[in-house]
């Protein structure tokens, strides 16, 4: 356990050191077969997750950014400082929205049959339909624009200087021709590798170039696998240690090997 | 600039969705400064609206496990006890003044979340070693490259084997990363990229 | 009713369904005008393409993922659940194309949906003649990134599709892994590997003026922690060290709690080194939900994006809060498990604040990111347990006991998994062999 339950009762520690411990063994016991105790903990972690989620969008999220601001003027003059608009557009507007977005929601859960309150269905579905416009429009946005401003204009112009010599070369030129060859090739070989227009003509010499850019993938693929490798034997190794340290911390290791004595 | 079959609810849907497309796209092109308070104000409103979608997926969930139980359905028990920690959680966490950082939340992270998806995780490394004896073959398309990948990166991430290695081995795995790698990633991320700008545009005319 | 066959996997789905519930595969894409107008093969039904043409598109199909899907029961008091009871306009035409996966490493990494790209083209040319369905079936097998675990290994070595359960495997790994760090073999090796970008980070960092302002992005959760904690402990410990000012958010719900215990850990440590002034000057932001779409806040509008720290206080008493106001951060930090998180931070933040970015990221994160390392988007990058071991030596730090037992495990664990998976891979091309996979080369 933490400093962070310090203020609870040594008791409630405790019987946390243990459930967790538990809980582990339940899920590791998945490895031996397919099995109830590991959904029964698989089941509990859900559940708690989604509790813990619950809880912070409540207590870290709406209510201090939307509800207290809307109960409490004065908090909201204070973040107002912060924000260049009024507070119906700060406040009220997105909380309309959060409503519509729930009725729309419910009444997709609910599903009532068509015959009854048609009309009504049909209203909150097209009310519920703007707040997740504005939420797939805002994403579709932001992934173009940081698309091109993150990834496509700064790659691609490290990828041209590479390939011209001048200061803006990091290595050899022989190096930085050798990149973008090998970048141009793996490019290629995922746009157009199975395209039959590589496969006549001049679109060979194409081809010869896609053939560079997928053994450049493969070995990529390699080396990625590799270092997968290297972050879950982490990860259960970590968990090893967890187990020792547990098996420590609850006597059970003593009372283990008593019971092998 | 609608498609002729296209409902009321998905031309208000369109209008409302480019309209804000259109704002993030101005936006972040910095070709009118203007709209930079419009921008943050969006933004402000997706991180709210995002959080009311997260409640409802969880009152989803809840439904579904409800039907379960109500049903009587296979592992009904189960979903039954999911929802008894589910509320249990949330009303502790609820009623508690400091929310997630109270002790009892805090207490519920230690015992139950951090060690149950630790253990889930770590299971992934056994997957992983079946997936490299099931696929890591030399017969397969490109074995011989992705074995080849594979190996020389793990003599020289393994600190055993990494101790007895020439240094000029354990260097050009170095130069591997950072070049020829290196440029092949950038043309996968590049192919990603552009794809990625494209997606954007077919789903917008394709939902018209 | 007929459930349309999710052109991807083959499995049904619930008539309604976008997406397919098995490989999440988009199962309805919308004519254009024009194509709705004029083609409707007759042979197609209204949700999908008959069973002969998923088989004549795509050969590799097992004849057995498309059985026919066992007729949905519709309760009698659900009866909205019926397909003629939906309404006109939730319904819309579907059609069905074929949709090409580029899945990562045979199911292992997350799939890339490319038939958008402009590749469908491609995908209407039938696959290569010189392939024999079996074949096909087989790369499909392999690339399919839903891993299906099955209890008995119902497949030959080696026979494609699914990743087979094999316990055998699960216990060689546990008992050699077992084995050898109780006996302390192979024996760890005090320096791993420095991969490149650990120096620049510790540079960047020690060159930090005192009370530097340090934006940090937390993207791991417990389920990570085991590695991660390992790489990050060290890189806190410095900026802890280096008083500097850090606001610390999250786009995980995990992300604050693992953040606090990882944090109070790193000044513990420094306290326990004798550093008696090691207390963080930290703010936590907290959760913030919304993925990329909120990111660009913190880019932009820090004061927006965290009006209020967790426990609920504004930037009037939170200094740090304030302070990012009015003041550019001199430093980004991402802690992440998983390169996309970081990639999103050079999309969505970097360019609109232009702070450098160090990356402390997972192994597996590492190689995805040497691209932005590359074009200088990432200043410094520390990755994988031998980052992490590395960036502590740098420190020049004494380990505590039993932070000393975990390093040695992870050095010895890590080799006895290269022992099994040089194992495995010779037992595996063996097995390929006796089965005759060779004539699939």
């Amino acid at each position: 356990m933490t400093p962070f339950t310090a203020a609870l009762p040594p008791l409630w520690n405790d019987l946390g050191v243990i459930l967790g411990f538990v809980l582990s063994l339940f899920l590791f016991s998945y490895l031996l077969k397919e099995n109830v105790l590991a959904r029964l903990a698989q089941y509990i972690l859900a559940g708690a997750s989604l509790g813990y989620a619950g809880v912070l969008i409540v207590k870290n999220v709406l209510a201090p950014r939307l509800l207290a601001p809307l109960l409490a003027p004065r908090l909201a003059l204070q973040i107002q400082e912060s924000l260049a608009t009024p507070p119906l557009l700060s406040w009220w507007i997105p909380l309309i929205l959060g409503l519509l977005l729930w009725l729309g929601g419910i009444e997709a859960m609910r599903r009532p049959p068509a015959a009854q309150g048609a009309s009504l269905r049909k209203l909150l579905r097209l009310l519920g339909v703007l707040p997740v416009a504005l939420l797939l429009g805002t994403g579709l946005g932001v992934g173009i624009a940081g698309a091109i401003q993150g990834t496509l204009a700064p790659q691609f112009l490290r990828a041209a200087a590479l390939g011209l010599p001048g200061e803006e070369v990091a290595g050899p030129v022989l190096t930085g021709l050798l990149t973008l060859i090998v970048t141009g090739g793996a490019l290629l070989h995922l746009r157009a590798g199975e395209s039959r227009l590589l496969q006549r003509g001049p679109g060979r010499l194409l081809a010869g170039w896609a053939w560079i850019g997928q053994r450049a993938l493969w070995l990529a693929a390699g080396l990625i696998f590799a270092r997968l490798l290297a972050a879950r034997l982490s990860l259960l190794i970590a968990q090893l240690n967890y187990f020792a340290t547990q098996l420590q911390e609850t006597g059970l290791w003593q009372w283990l090997l008593a019971q092998l004595r | 600039m609608f498609s002729p079959n296209a409902t009321w609810t998905n031309r208000i849907g369109l209008l409302v969705a480019t309209a804000a497309a259109l704002l993030v796209l101005v936006d972040r092109s910095g070709f009118w400064p203007g709209t930079r308070p419009y921008a943050t104000l969006l933004y402000g409103w997706v991180l709210l609206l995002s959080g009311f979608a997260l409640l409802l997926g969880i009152a989803n969930v809840l439904w579904v496990h409800l039907w379960r139980v109500v049903k009587g359905q296979e592992e009904w028990v189960l979903s039954l006890l999911l929802i008894g920690v589910l509320l249990a959680v949330l009303l502790l966490g609820l009623l508690a003044p400091s929310g997630t950082t109270s002790p009892i939340m805090e207490w519920v992270f230690d015992s139950v979340i951090a060690p149950s998806q630790a253990t889930l995780f770590a299971l992934t490394a056994f997957f992983l070693m079946a997936a490299a004896y099931q696929f890591l073959r030399l017969s397969h398309p490109g074995g011989v490259w992705i074995l080849l990948g594979v190996f020389l990166t793990l003599l020289v991430q393994t600190p055993f084997t990494q101790a007895n290695l020439p240094g000029i081995l354990v260097d050009f795995v170095d130069w591997l990363l950072i070049w020829p790698v290196m440029a092949a990633l950038r043309g996968a991320l590049l192919g990603v990229g552009l794809a990625a700008v494209l997606t954007g545009f077919t789903l917008y005319l394709r939902h018209r | 009713m007929s459930q349309p066959l999710c052109p991807h996997c083959g499995q049904p789905n619930p008539a309604d369904a976008e997406y397919c519930a098995h490989c999440g595969t988009l199962l309805r894409l919308p004519p254009e005008p024009e194509e709705a107008a004029q083609e409707t093969p007759p042979q197609e039904s209204e949700s999908g393409p008959s069973e002969e043409d998923l088989l004549a598109q795509q050969p590799w199909l097992q004849p057995e993922e498309l059985a026919p899907p066992p007729e949905m029961e519709v309760p009698p008091d659900q009866p909205w659940l019926r397909p003629e009871q939906e309404e006109a306009d939730a319904v819309r035409p579907p059609r069905q194309t074929p949709q090409r996966q580029l899945t990562g490493l045979q199911g292992l990494l997350e799939p890339a949906d490319l038939s958008w790209a402009g590749l469908e083209p491609s995908l209407a040319t039938p696959p290569s003649p010189e392939l024999a369905d079996p074949q096909l079936r087989e790369l499909r097998g392999a690339f399919r990134e839903d891993v299906h675990l099955a209890d008995p290994p119902a497949q030959a070595p080696g026979g494609g599709a699914a990743l087979a359960r094999r316990p055998w495997i699960y216990w060689l790994l546990l008992i050699l892994m077992g084995g050898g760090i109780f006996l302390g073999f192979p024996p760890g090796q005090e320096e791993p590997h420095a991969w490149p970008g650990l120096l620049e980070a510790h540079a960047a960092i020690e060159a930090l003026p005192e009370e530097s302002l340090v934006l940090v992005d937390w993207s791991y959760d417990p389920a990570t922690a085991g590695e991660m904690d390992l790489v990050a402990l060290g890189v806190f410990e410095h900026l802890v060290e280096r008083r500097a000012r850090f606001l610390v958010v999250s786009q995980l719900p995990g992300g604050p709690a693992s953040a606090r215990r990882l944090i109070q850990r790193a000044s513990g440590r420094l306290r326990g080194a004798g550093i008696r002034e090691a207390i963080p000057l930290v703010s936590e932001g907290g959760y913030l939900p919304g993925g990329p779409a909120s990111l660009p806040l913190l880019g932009q509008a820090p004061g927006a994006g965290v009006p209020v720290n967790i426990q609920g206080q504004p930037a009037q008493v939170d200094p740090i809060l304030r302070a990012l106001q009015v003041e550019r951060p001199a430093l980004a930090l991402v802690v992440a498990a998983q390169s996309e998180d970081v990639r999103r931070w050079l999309e969505q933040v970097q360019p609109l604040n232009q702070a450098p970015v160090i990356a402390v990221t997972s192994a597996a994160a590492d190689p995805a990111l040497r691209p932005y390392w590359d074009s200088g988007q990432i200043q410094g990058l520390v990755s994988g347990f031998d980052g992490g071991i590395r960036y502590r030596q740098l420190l020049n730090r004494p380990l505590l006991p039993q932070e000393e037992r975990l390093l040695g495990w992870q050095l010895t664990g890590q080799g006895m998994g290269f022992i099994v998976l040089v194992i495995l891979v010779i037992l595996g091309n063996l097995a390929g062999l006796l089965s005759g996979e060779e004539e699939r080369s």
